[in-house]
């Protein structure tokens, strides 16, 4: 980038975005363009239903998009949990006026490539238009899955230029340490958002990583580290401010020795943003594959993979930035999920604030 | 306060970006595992991850080459053996090495969407495209020109030896560097595309593909040349992480490798989670056209030293990662594996009058076990604690069976022939176990611990460089004593059993299968008699069992069949468990399961393979159908 030459305004350098009732607010003026097609997963989380109650309680009307979860509904406690999930939506979807589309997994898929098929064919199948008020509740879906649909959606709305997209998500740092995992699968480029990701020692790029870093990540972030071949530079994103002001301060504590001794992280390179803000996420990314950009250009070409390990607010951010960007986004996701134990449905509730992200629409013509 | 480096945690040897670096720490001992014939044939090298191909593979490209032959004075080790292996010669390289990576993004091109014709022809096109252009990157870099400015001096000439080599090259974009190069990118950015939108995609458009790798057709039929020079090195294609493809990708691959048509060396690597559970419960497959390095099959042969030669290269892994820093950091002259403190320093003259006051009580007043006893202790106080602990094995041996035999045994055989080193071993594992004492130390243990695994290996040593650090911070010398060493690579066991969750796919059956195994090893290597001394750390079904295993429809009948089947799939490819087939044992054949020596630490079994209990394939089935909780170490652990 020459001295002249002006950095291209962010998309969301102003956003739309809601915590709680106003999360409700944000839905409500969204759907003053159109009737919602909620789309939303299968799955074991007990905040599945969160967003659908919202839309519901607000007398919102639309249809529902049940997502299949290519791990499954979840194992252990969270099959129980999943079939509650399953019997309450038959129950809100008895009782109100909303309709079900489900949509069917495609046999043989990829992990990686599973969401990149599931949002094409939400597309060729007309489950989905152009000119549609789109919700992604992201709050049971994983990313592997959101990843595609987001950027997929706002491919559609930035070639049309109609229809709205948010994406809502119910945020409970308790409960996403609850979650457990089983068996990582192998590191690899989200399709989607592979955006020429290229990890070979002879590609001439300059690779960077920027992990957002979670807690019992370590098995994923050393997956991932094999799969770069070991970037010249790593930008750990750690969340702070946050809910718990240590958690950034024990994450650097769990995975010390991760970070430092193997992958040599230099201190300096840490990097901070707000847990309860995914643009914070999306511009401290931005900004930091803009100015690499900038001041590495004489030496090579920079390659900035990105990978979200934390809570979905701040993965959220990853996508934005990455879509925006063009930023390979690699996961080593877990092979099923499940939950520590079964949490009390009014504990869920107490514990989660229903989060709105206005993305594609009204507000940004 | 000075911070240090840990070199065993920086960073593993292949991913070291810098070529120099990377060959610094390469065992140069990797080439002696290497089959005699690997040029004239394709070469299929498996291992579990971290088993050391890449860093095979990468030896032999043409920046390391280079190298080497550029600094054979700093790597004269690596130059002798290249030399051995005809991968150099005096002055020169011999091979041009070219390596790709299969898990780039060929996996994800065979599950775009697209119909399986039209994605199989884009993943030959795009290899093929990646190929032909890696080996003018490689040319490039074996003669010191520069990439990509210097492609346009790269041609092939075509010897027409192959009438189809020539549309081969009209193909790839033409016989010069250039513009090869050029029809890369342009192949690339259009396939690459295609796959990773997110929009809806007309596949008929994009039929444009390749029925075969027209690049190893064109490579076989030309010779190189250089600013109008005929180069004499011969192309070589590495292809790394196969196992990353789709199914009938790698068999498309495959087809194209076996061509008996094409000249050119080309080695493919993989990880045994390639293989079907199948293949993988399989022997050796004779009489084929192409050679197989399994790396820790090879390690474990004893016939033609292989245990020896891998032994040998975690050695000198460890010495070349260690021995600068400890000369930097502590002005230490020996090798890593010396700061090492050996077994039996730990001992205390009062842990020997408790083991034989044990042996007397268990001898109860009879005069031939307190002869024995008498024998036994003699020599240094270690030694005489080891054999009166054998005595008391003996002892309980004896007590146990009938008079006669007793009398017999007494009568013909002296306490001396009867102490045989099973006996020792299974003596010296009760003794640290019931005294406290280091039994996990020493060389022999860490290269062992690793289960012919260099990462393993690497983790071992760099948990116990971290200590030597922690010394050396504290000006103190950098040794580490027996039980500290225990003690480490206790915990690095108890790691490794705890991160098996989320490491393992499949893990709850793979966990039941290794709980059970565990368990079986314990109860077994606990009993006062040693019957299958030193102890056990495995199980065995007989090769019929195995056979019925094999079978779908006869393994479907058996509760739990299905679940083993895929378990010891997983287990094995990942190294957790390791197979020993055609086993010869009391006029039967078994296949053996081994813990993975690292599991053993932790529950305080020994390293030794060759015991183990047989188990019909019903039981073992079963035991996934009715799962136990993890075994308890026999111990506090960590407690020093």
């Amino acid at each position: 980038m020459s001295e002249s030459e002006s950095p291209a305004p962010l998309t969301w350098a102003d956003y739309v975005f809601g915590r709680g009732a106003a999360a409700g607010d944000i839905l409500e003026a969204a759907a003053a363009g159109g009737p919602i097609r909620l789309i939303m997963g299968n799955g074991f989380d007990p905040r599945a239903l969160h967003a659908l109650r919202c839309v519901l309680h607000r007398g919102l009307t639309g249809s529902i998009v049940l997502m299949p979860l290519p791990a499954g509904p979840g194992r252990g406690a969270g099959t129980d949990l999943a079939t509650r999930n399953r019997a309450e939506l038959a129950r809100l979807i008895e009782d109100n006026p909303i309709d079900l589309v489900e949509v069917a997994d495609i046999p043989g898929s990829d992990r990686l490539t599973i969401g990149s098929l599931l949002a094409r064919g939400l597309q060729e199948t007309g489950a989905i238009t152009a000119t549609d008020t789109v919700v992604v509740d992201i709050s049971a879906l994983p990313s592997r899955l959101y990843f595609p649909l987001i950027g997929s959606l706002l491919e559609l709305g930035k070639r049309s230029g109609t229809g709205e997209l948010l994406v809502t998500v119910s945020e409970s740092p308790e409960l996403d340490r609850k979650i457990v995992t089983d068996g990582i699968a192998d590191a690899g480029p989200i399709n989607g958002f592979v955006h020429g990701f290229n990890a070979d020692h002879d590609s001439g790029r300059i690779m960077m990583w920027a992990p957002v870093i979670g807690e019992r990540s370590g098995p994923e972030l050393e997956a991932i580290y094999e799969l770069l071949q070991q970037p010249q530079e790593i930008y750990p994103i750690l969340p702070f401010p946050a809910l718990d002001p240590r958690r950034a301060d024990n994450l650097v504590l769990e995975h010390r020795e991760l970070l430092f001794d193997r992958f040599e992280v230099e201190p300096r390179n840490i990097l901070h943003v707000d847990e309860a803000n995914a643009f914070d996420a999306y511009r401290t990314l931005t900004n930091l594959y803009r100015r690499s950009k900038a001041l590495l250009s004489l030496i090579g070409e920079v390659q900035l993979v990105v990978s979200a390990h934390a809570s979905k607010m701040l993965s959220t951010g990853v996508c934005l930035a990455a879509w925006e960007n063009r930023l390979p986004v690699v996961t080593a996701s877990p092979q099923s999920f499940g939950i520590e134990d079964d949490p009390d449905a009014s504990w869920v509730l107490d514990s989660s604030t229903l989060c709105s992200l206005w993305l594609h629409g009204s507000p940004y013509r | 306060m000075r911070s240090y480096q840990n070199p065993f945690r920086s960073r593993t040897s292949e991913q070291q970006r810098d070529t120099f670096g990377f060959l610094r720490y390469v065992g140069a001992g990797v080439l002696d595992l290497l089959p005699e014939a690997v040029w004239d044939r394709p070469l299929i090298i498996r291992s579990a991850s971290g088993g050391g191909k890449t860093t095979l593979l990468r030896l032999f490209t043409a920046e390391s080459l280079a190298e080497v032959a550029s600094h054979r004075e700093d790597l004269p080790e690596l130059a002798e053996r290249l030399e051995k292996v005809g991968a150099l010669s005096d002055d020169e390289p011999l091979r041009i090495g070219f390596l790709l990576n299969l898990s780039r993004d060929y996996r994800t091109l065979a599950h775009s969407g697209a119909p399986e014709e039209v994605a199989g022809r884009l993943f030959l096109r795009l290899l093929d495209a990646r190929i032909a252009a890696a080996a003018v990157r490689a040319i490039v870099a074996s003669v010191g020109l520069t990439y990509p400015a210097d492609t346009c001096r790269v041609s092939f000439e075509l010897r027409h030896t192959d009438e189809r080599a020539g549309s081969a090259a009209t193909r790839l974009g033409g016989t010069k560097g250039d513009e090869i190069v050029s029809a890369t990118q342009q192949t690339e950015a259009e396939i690459v595309e295609l796959v990773d939108s997110l929009l809806p995609v007309d596949w008929a458009s994009a039929s444009r593909g390749h029925a075969e790798l027209y690049s190893l057709r064109l490579l076989s039929d030309a010779a190189i040349v250089v600013d109008g020079n005929r180069l004499t090195a011969e192309p070589l294609l590495l292809l790394d992480d196969g196992h990353e493809l789709a199914e009938y990708q790698r068999r498309a691959l495959m087809t194209s490798l076996l061509d008996r048509d094409i000249s050119i060396g080309r080695w493919y690597a993989e990880r045994f989670e390639a293989l079907p559970a199948q293949e993988l419960l399989q022997d050796d497959t004779p009489g084929r056209d192409f050679e197989i390095l399994e790396l820790e099959r090879e390690a474990r042969r004893t016939g033609g030293g292989g245990r020896r030669k891998f032994d040998r290269l975690l050695h000198d892994v460890g010495n070349l990662r260690a021995t600068r820093s400890l000369e930097r950091h502590a002005r230490g002259a020996r090798d890593f594996f010396e700061y090492l403190e050996d077994v039996g320093s730990d001992i205390a003259p009062p842990v020997v009058d408790a083991v034989r006051a044990s042996a007397y009580a268990a001898a109860d007043g009879r005069v031939q076990y307190q002869a024995w006893i008498e024998e036994a202790d003699s020599g240094t106080t270690f030694d005489r604690a080891i054999h009166i602990r054998a005595a008391q094995i003996l002892i309980e041996r004896a007590k146990g069976r009938p008079q006669q035999q007793l009398f017999d045994t007494g009568s013909n055989a002296t306490f001396s022939s009867m102490i045989k080193s099973d006996i020792r071993e299974a003596a010296r594992l009760f003794l640290c176990k019931e005294h406290n004492l280091a039994y996990y130390a020493g060389e022999d243990i860490v290269v062992g611990a690793s289960s012919q695994n260099v990462e393993q290996f690497l983790r071992i040593c760099g948990d116990l460089f971290e200590y030597m650090l922690g010394r050396i911070t504290l000006n103190e010398p950098p040794s580490v004593s027996a039980q500290r060493q225990q003690m480490l690579i206790r915990r690095a066991s108890d790691t490794y059993w705890r991160e098996l969750p989320s490491r393992v796919p499949n893990s709850s059956d793979v966990l039941a299968l290794l709980n059970r195994i565990s368990q079986v090893s314990m109860t077994e290597t606990a009993r006062p008699t040693a019957p299958y001394a030193p102890g056990v750390n495995g199980i065995a079904i007989s090769m019929t069992d195995r056979a019925v295993l094999l079978d779908s429809e006869l393994r479907a009948r058996i509760p739990g069949g299905d679940r083993l089947f895929d378990a010891l799939g997983v287990a094995i490819a990942r190294n957790v468990l390791v197979p020993d087939l055609n086993y010869s044992v009391k006029n039967t054949r078994v296949m053996v399961l081994y813990l993975n020596r690292l599991l053993c630490p932790r529950l305080f079994l020994p390293f030794q393979r060759g015991s183990f209990r047989e188990r019909s394939l019903v039981d073992v089935a079963g035991w996934l159908l009715d799962p136990v909780d993890p075994p308890e170490p026999p111990d506090t652990l960590f407690e020093t």
